[in-house]
């Protein structure tokens, strides 16, 4: 059977420049979920692997630990001081405007919807994003690029149980660790500074038993669930920038805006999607 | 006489392996047998046709015909954790990319046996430091990889080839910028003959490969494609 030849139609500039915007306009859809299932792939990979005792090797529980001291331990300064502004703020303006309306019984539930749910979390991974993205880009693609990984392969060491689990979980782990830390220096500075505006007569313990008592399981679940999957993401995104395909001329300058991008809207999807689950 | 000294380690039986380049002729023939307490010399004076040599024989370039094994274990039949566990028994001086940069030195060198075996990291301290006095080093450096001497590095390199107990050292260009490692390698070959391992040296030094005094059952060329044990002794 012989194919018909094309026609002047077929390749004049108006289709051609049609073509050229759809031809885009599906490859970047295509791009974008072969990059979500790619992601999830490697989450499901890595949350399969993490439950084997066999690859927590003595070497691969270093890089564990040395990971939680970059993302965790580094960023604990950090995230303490803006939980500490962040309450200030926050806790100062609803004591403040809930008071001046008679409905400072208010105050809790709106610190645990607010803060404990939505602005913790959310800043928090935004400050890993800065932190870690950055770094395990880097780190990740210098030694792709310097042919590091084959020579881990060639010493019998998986290098996705070498640099990805570990990186993934301890991101992870220090995430939630952060939002812990970010939400008492809230609650402490928001407190020491209501205190001195006399806004509040409660004590420290009254104050926060207040808070903890108008938060409900799915609060807690979430306080605990939304930093965990925000880490993993985080770090999984960093991760497949750097390891997984890339195209012609890649290098930090184009990874890095890609993983930064990646990586905010995950965290987005994760915040926005978890908080509407629970 | 070694109970295993006539087992075979590496076998290679008419593996054709591609070098990954766009030029066929950078392909390598290989048919070679190299026994436990053996040392093989081989001759090859480009730089990615050896790392390509000694992957090959470390399982990392599969070859597109006949079949390579290592302790009488294919390589192509193995899955990964059998194939990670073998690795663990060669010891290798890398020519390309040796070193992982965020890791200190002494990281870098107890890295494999860290991974692979339960023996305490006092004790592979100190056989690291014992071998890096043999390879003329005041002991194992510390410190960072990118403010290690690169002599030093090329000594450290050697002790990690060393160390532990391998089965197979492969030795790629390991003198290189470093000639007086000659004296200590050929010293640490005669210390793992003695347990039962064997050496694949490659170099591309034509002075090496035809110095009489240098104790090697075998001296082959990779000459053209072809690497096989009809190479001839000096």
């Amino acid at each position: 059977m012989s194919r018909p030849e094309p026609t002047v139609a077929v390749v004049s500039p108006p289709t051609r420049r049609g073509s050229g915007i759809l031809r885009r306009l599906g490859d970047a859809v295509v791009d974008t979920v072969a990059t979500c299932w790619t992601l999830l792939g490697v989450g499901v990979a890595v949350l399969t692997q993490s439950l084997q005792p066999s690859v927590w090797r003595r070497t691969v529980r270093a890089e564990l630990v040395r990971h939680l001291h970059q993302a965790g331990v580094s960023g604990l300064a950090s995230t303490t001081l803006l939980g500490a502004l962040a309450g200030l703020g926050l806790v100062l303006q609803a004591l403040y405007w809930l008071g001046l309306f008679g409905q400072s019984d208010q105050v809790g539930p709106l610190l645990a919807t607010v803060l404990v749910r939505e602005i913790a979390p959310l800043l928090v991974g935004l400050l890993v994003i800065g932190r870690s993205v950055t770094v395990g880009v880097s780190e990740l693609h210098a030694l792709r690029d310097g042919g590091k990984l084959h020579t881990l392969d060639a010493m019998g060491i998986d290098p996705f149980h070498f640099l990805v689990v570990p990186r993934v979980v301890a991101t992870g782990i220090a995430c939630f660790g952060l939002v812990v830390a970010f939400v008492a220096a809230a609650l402490g500075a928001g407190f020491l500074g209501a205190s001195a505006a006399e806004l509040t007569h409660l004590s420290f313990g009254a104050f926060v038993g207040d808070l903890l008592g108008t938060m409900r399981p799915a609060d807690f679940a979430l306080m605990a669930v939304k930093p965990l999957l925000i880490g993993w993401a985080v770090s999984l995104v960093a991760c497949v920038v750097a390891l997984g395909p890339q195209r012609p001329g890649d290098g930090p300058s184009r990874l890095l805006p890609r993983a930064f991008v990646g990586a905010l809207i995950a965290t987005c999807v994760i915040s926005g999607g978890l908080s509407a689950l629970l | 006489m070694h109970q295993t000294e006539h087992a075979r380690v590496l076998d290679a039986e008419g593996a054709h392996i591609g070098a990954g380049g766009a030029d066929a002729g950078d392909d390598i023939e290989m048919s070679l047998a190299v026994h436990a307490g053996e040392a093989v010399l081989v001759h090859c004076a480009h730089r990615a046709r050896s790392a390509v040599l000694a992957d090959a024989c470390a399982g990392l370039v599969p070859p597109s015909s006949g079949t390579i094994r290592f302790l009488g274990r294919d390589w192509a039949g193995l899955d990964d954790r059998h194939t990670q566990a073998l690795r663990a028994r060669i010891g290798r001086v890398f020519l390309r990319a040796p070193w992982i940069d965020h890791l200190d030195v002494a990281t870098n060198v107890l890295l494999p046996l860290l991974h692979h075996t339960r023996e305490s990291t006092a004790t592979l301290l100190r056989e690291a430091a014992r071998l890096g006095r043999d390879f003329g080093l005041p002991g194992l450096p510390h410190g960072r990889i990118a403010d290690c001497d690169p002599g030093d590095l090329q000594r450290v390199a050697c002790v990690r080839a060393f160390l532990g107990r391998p089965h197979l050292v492969i030795l790629e260009h390991p003198t290189v910028g470093v000639p007086q490692l000659v004296a200590p390698l050929v010293d640490a070959i005669r210390a793992v003959r003695q347990r039962g391992a064997a050496v694949l040296w490659v170099t591309p030094s034509e002075a090496i490969w035809g110095d009489p005094a240098l104790p090697f059952d075998r001296r082959l060329r990779l000459a053209g494609r072809l690497l096989d044990d009809t190479g001839t002794a000096p």
